[in-house]
């Protein structure tokens, strides 16, 4: 697999979900769905995607080719899309549900692992920021092209695009990868090993962050749709694509960074923005101002979308189960995120939104202060140091152009 | 346009048939009345996700839900305002006669000021008392 393939990759699998999720209520609705029926089928989804991170971690791990991994993921997000567009009654729409639960969880990991492949542990933080480049361009440039569909063909020609840009994603699969049997891709270390102190650390910290960061646009977004009037959906469609924005700016420097100086700062400033943004946020929702502040979203976006599989390499390095070690971050990102909605629901309903904002905000400072506990977990390797052309981070210089 | 009416009749013939098969071993005595009531197309109309104009006919809302009464008598319809990319919809409860319907063309339209439906509490399925808008003045036949 080439370099750029595997840009192509991370474009088209992350345009691919930015518009699974985001329409399936609407268009549900369309087909005279009943509101009980949509919650169901989407729990039903979430807590799929829930129970899999580990289990798809650890079959990750344990694939010897992780370009097939991939395949496969892909392959059933494709036909769940299908599902979606052609029959969305109960049963088939149920089944595709736990078709892209699973899949999701699938692919998120197979492609980090893929990336390992090719770059080796010590240009993972590059190749990871670049990934989060290409990830955030597809997912932006989906949310406008997706959103333009739904809006003026129909909600279900926008399955038939996700499924189409998924299938594209297979083709970029071709060409195997050399299957390099490094000791962190495989699954022969001890499992009990894998649940040590720092990613347990890392993993609470997810949890705390994601608790305080998922609910907050959304609540934003309900303000805005009630104080905005006409313009109130371009002002939320600015707030999804300005932090995209910054992702793709900002991601390939912290990869860079993280190589050169470590993680620990660049974690710190990632969670520290979150506290930051609800505090500002609670002021109010004024679009220009509004929409600045969602761009810091990108700031943690962008840190989060590099780290946590640079993390998980660095304490799988020489004891392997990597896959499975991001699949237990996956797990607490989606354990937090799910709480978020449920907590920032009760707060706003009971004290305002101001109240859930500055609440989201408390939970992004504690996540902050629990990432005091965390080791820096990069390891300077002789082998590299003594090279700093690869150190330097010119994109020029990078070993995958 | 013929073909497509042709397959239709034979879709509704179909039907028709099947239901006089299922009914036609059915013992039922005391019913006499087991004919399907016909209803033509426009008639009815399912209004699930059905898209809300505002008086100027621009798409503002979606319905999705309807509230009845103990009676059964509808009371209100749950509107779906806003929203891109399920970020930032809100939930309102509307009176039934704060939307006009129109049978020639299927259009419902809502006879609400933005105002008033800014000043709204989103609807809730569970807790406290539905807030249901309500037209100001009652709406013009």
């Amino acid at each position: 697999m080439k370099p750029v393939s595997l840009d192509i990759l991370n474009a088209l699998v992350a345009s691919s979900q930015t518009g699974f999720g985001a329409f399936i209520a609407v268009y549900l609705t369309q087909q005279h769905w009943t509101q009980t029926d949509i919650g169901a089928a989407l729990s039903l989804g979430t807590a799929v995607a829930m129970a899999s991170q580990i289990p798809a971690g650890a079959l990750v791990d344990r694939m010897r080719s992780k370009t097939l991994a991939v395949g496969v993921g892909a392959a059933a997000i494709t036909v769940s899309a299908l599902i979606f567009a052609i029959t969305p009654h109960r049963a088939p729409v149920l089944l595709a549900e736990i078709l892209h639960g699973f899949a999701s969880c699938l692919i998120g990991p197979a492609i980090a692992a893929l990336s390992l492949q090719l770059v080796g542990q010590a240009g993972l933080g590059q190749r990871l920021g670049r990934n989060a480049r290409w990830a955030s361009i597809g997912s932006a440039v989906a949310a406008l092209a997706l959103g333009g569909i739904g809006t003026w063909l129909s909600t279900r020609a926008v399955f038939y695009a996700t499924a189409a840009l998924m299938a594209a994603s297979l083709v970029t699969l071709r060409g195997a990868t050399a299957a390099t049997t490094a000791s962190i891709l495989a699954s022969s270390g001890r499992v009990r090993d894998v649940l040590d102190r720092p990613l347990l650390t890392f993993a609470a910290c997810l949890v705390l962050f994601h608790l305080g960061n998922a609910a907050m646009l959304p609540l934003v977004a309900g303000e805005v749709t009630r104080g905005s009037g006409r313009w109130a959906t371009l002002i939320i469609a600015a707030c999804i694509v300005a932090p995209q924005a910054i992702v793709a700016g900002l991601s390939p420097w912290v990869g860079r960074r993280a190589d050169l100086r470590g993680r620990r700062g660049l974690l710190l400033l990632g969670f520290a923005t979150l506290p930051v943004r609800g505090l500002l946020l609670s002021f109010g929702t004024d679009p220009a101002p509004l929409i600045c502040v969602q761009a810091l979203e990108g700031v943690s976006a962008a840190v989060l979308g590099v780290l946590v599989p640079l993390v998980a390499a660095d304490l799988a390095r020489d004891r392997g189960h990597y896959t499975l070690r991001i699949g237990v971050l996956g797990l607490a990102a989606g354990l937090g995120a799910t709480v978020s909605t449920v907590l920032a629901g009760a707060i706003a309903d009971r004290a305002g939104t101001e109240a859930a904002l500055l609440t989201l905000a408390a939970m992004g400072a504690l996540a902050t202060l629990g990432l005091r506990l965390m080791p820096e977990t990069r390891v300077t390797r002789p082998a590299v140091l003594a090279n700093p052309d690869r150190l330097t981070g010119a994109s020029d210089a990078s070993p995958y152009i | 346009m013929d073909e497509d009416s042709a397959f239709a009749q034979d879709q509704a013939m179909r039907k028709a048939l099947l239901l006089l098969l299922l009914a036609a071993p059915a013992p039922a005595p005391a019913l006499a009345q087991v004919a399907p009531e016909p209803m033509h197309r426009g008639v009815a109309t399912p209004i699930l996700g059905h898209p809300v104009l505002d008086p100027a006919g621009t798409e503002v809302a979606r319905v999705i839900d309807v509230l009845v009464d103990t009676d059964g008598a509808v009371r209100a319809a749950v509107l779906e305002f806003g929203g891109f990319l399920g970020v930032g919809q809100r939930r309102i409860a509307v009176a039934w006669r704060a939307l006009m319907f129109s049978p020639s063309d299927q259009r419902i339209t809502l006879l609400l000021d933005p105002e008033q439906i800014a000043a709204m509490p989103e609807y809730k399925e569970k807790g406290a008392p539905i807030q249901v808008v309500t037209p100001a003045t009652p709406p013009q036949p």
